[in-house]
């Protein structure tokens, strides 16, 4: 049961970030318009950017000093991340057992097109497999990205609650969305997103 | 046709060595940064660029018989490369390297690094990253670069003859060419040359088909 404390700053060509924020296992969404570094800051905290400055720390740990593979995350980035040359299953079992694998793709209904290569799936079905893939390794932190944004309602109320039974297990999740009411469905808590800035709020207010 | 089967040996004995080489430079400099990079970047063009026939000078200069190393290998091992086959597949591999190192470069190159980081983030280690998604995703551009590697090779011909010589192992198909011609022995010219015109058109189709998968 850890806090990951963000206190990072980090440039990317004009743009510059201030992340400055604490989430507690649980489900805390990153909210904001685009191009205001909620991406960046999933980047950062995954150790695929490094930060100019700061520090990011989970639990106990300095992440600075872990590379990303040894974080403990799972990472659904926003354009999925598929490997064009590996099946649907293959995207899993370098994580998790074989049979861990096929329950994940149960999980997230992907078992008819297990031996599919993402070139064949649609948005809403890749979606899925990045968000499974982020799921395998049961990891203590979770990083999705808009994970559900081309799913229809239906299947985005089922991941909603695969992500809440995630929380409920003690993984801390960082969840970005410009969904308001996705937000307000699974949120614990909130980090408003605005020009690089960042501000932490207990619930999101009415638009406006 | 002893000739082509001298050809065939030198080849592969010189692909051992510029394959996994020239990759592992090809990835080098796909992934390098700083001085060590653009130095490495530079020098592995010379053998390409240079005329083969001073490409085949320097390594007379470095492994013949009274060269720097070369004096070293003959009266410590007893190692002979000039007029051997050895030599021969060496001097293939100088001509050939370049080719595999620059194309490994760019099949590196070309591999979407967010791929990799997705990997990675989600618990792959490097070594792992790297067999399930850099080395797949590359292996296209690889081919290309081992099919020139090896015709260079095969058509290697100035730096062959600059430094092993012109001997019975060292007679590959393009040196057996030039001097069938000059002896006047023309059936053997032509029949050597119409060989290594069907070997680089089935190559370049060959690649051609790979490139188009």
């Amino acid at each position: 049961m850890s806090d990951l404390v963000v206190d990072a700053r980090a440039r990317v060509g004009a743009f510059s970030l201030d992340a400055r924020f604490r989430a507690k296992p649980g489900v805390t969404v990153l909210f904001g318009p685009t191009a205001s570094g909620k991406t960046l800051t999933l980047r950062l905290v995954a150790g695929v950017m490094r930060p100019e400055s700061g520090s990011i720390r989970f639990g106990d740990a300095d992440l600075g000093d872990v590379p990303p593979h040894a974080r403990g995350l799972g990472y659904a980035p926003q354009d999925s991340g598929l490997w064009p040359h590996r099946d649907v299953r293959a995207h899993l079992t370098p994580f998790a057992s074989p049979e861990r694998s096929d329950a994940l793709l149960a999980l997230v209904a992907l078992e008819p097109h297990a031996n599919r290569r993402p070139n064949g799936l649609s948005g809403g079905e890749r979606q899925r497999l990045a968000f499974a893939r982020a799921l395998a390794r049961k990891p203590s932190l979770l990083l999705l990205d808009e994970p559900f944004s081309a799913l229809d309602d239906e299947s985005r109320m089922k991941m909603g609650g695969i992500v809440r039974a995630e929380a409920e297990r003690g993984a801390t999740i960082l969840f970005v969305t410009h969904d308001r009411a996705e937000a307000e469905r699974l949120g614990d808590a909130f980090v408003l997103f605005r020009d690089g800035k960042t501000e932490e709020v207990s619930r999101l207010r009415p638009e406006g | 046709m002893s000739a082509l089967a001298v050809s065939l040996r030198v080849v592969a004995c010189a692909l051992v060595f510029v394959v996994p080489l020239g990759a592992a430079l090809g990835f080098y400099l796909a992934r390098g940064r700083g001085a060590m990079r653009a130095v490495a970047d530079a020098l592995v063009l010379v053998p390409l660029v240079l005329p083969p026939s001073v490409v085949g000078y320097l390594l007379l200069l470095l492994l013949g018989r009274h060269g720097a190393i070369g004096s070293f290998l003959d009266t410590a091992l007893g190692v002979r490369l000039v007029f051997s086959s050895a030599g021969a597949s060496i001097a293939a591999a100088a001509v050939a390297l370049p080719l595999m190192a620059k194309g490994a470069e760019a099949a590196f190159a070309r591999v979407d690094r967010g791929l990799e980081e997705v990997a990675a983030a989600n618990g792959l280690p490097p070594r792992e990253t790297f067999r399930i998604v850099t080395l797949p995703l590359a292996l296209p551009g690889l081919g290309v670069a081992i099919t020139l590697a090896t015709l260079r090779a095969l058509g290697e011909f100035g730096a062959t003859l600059t430094f092993a010589g012109y001997t019975k192992s060292t007679a590959t198909a393009p040196l057996e060419v030039y001097f069938a011609m000059q002896l006047g022995d023309d059936a053997r010219a032509l029949s050597l040359s119409i060989a290594l015109v069907i070997a680089s058109v089935g190559a370049a189709l060959l690649l051609r088909a790979w490139s188009r998968r």
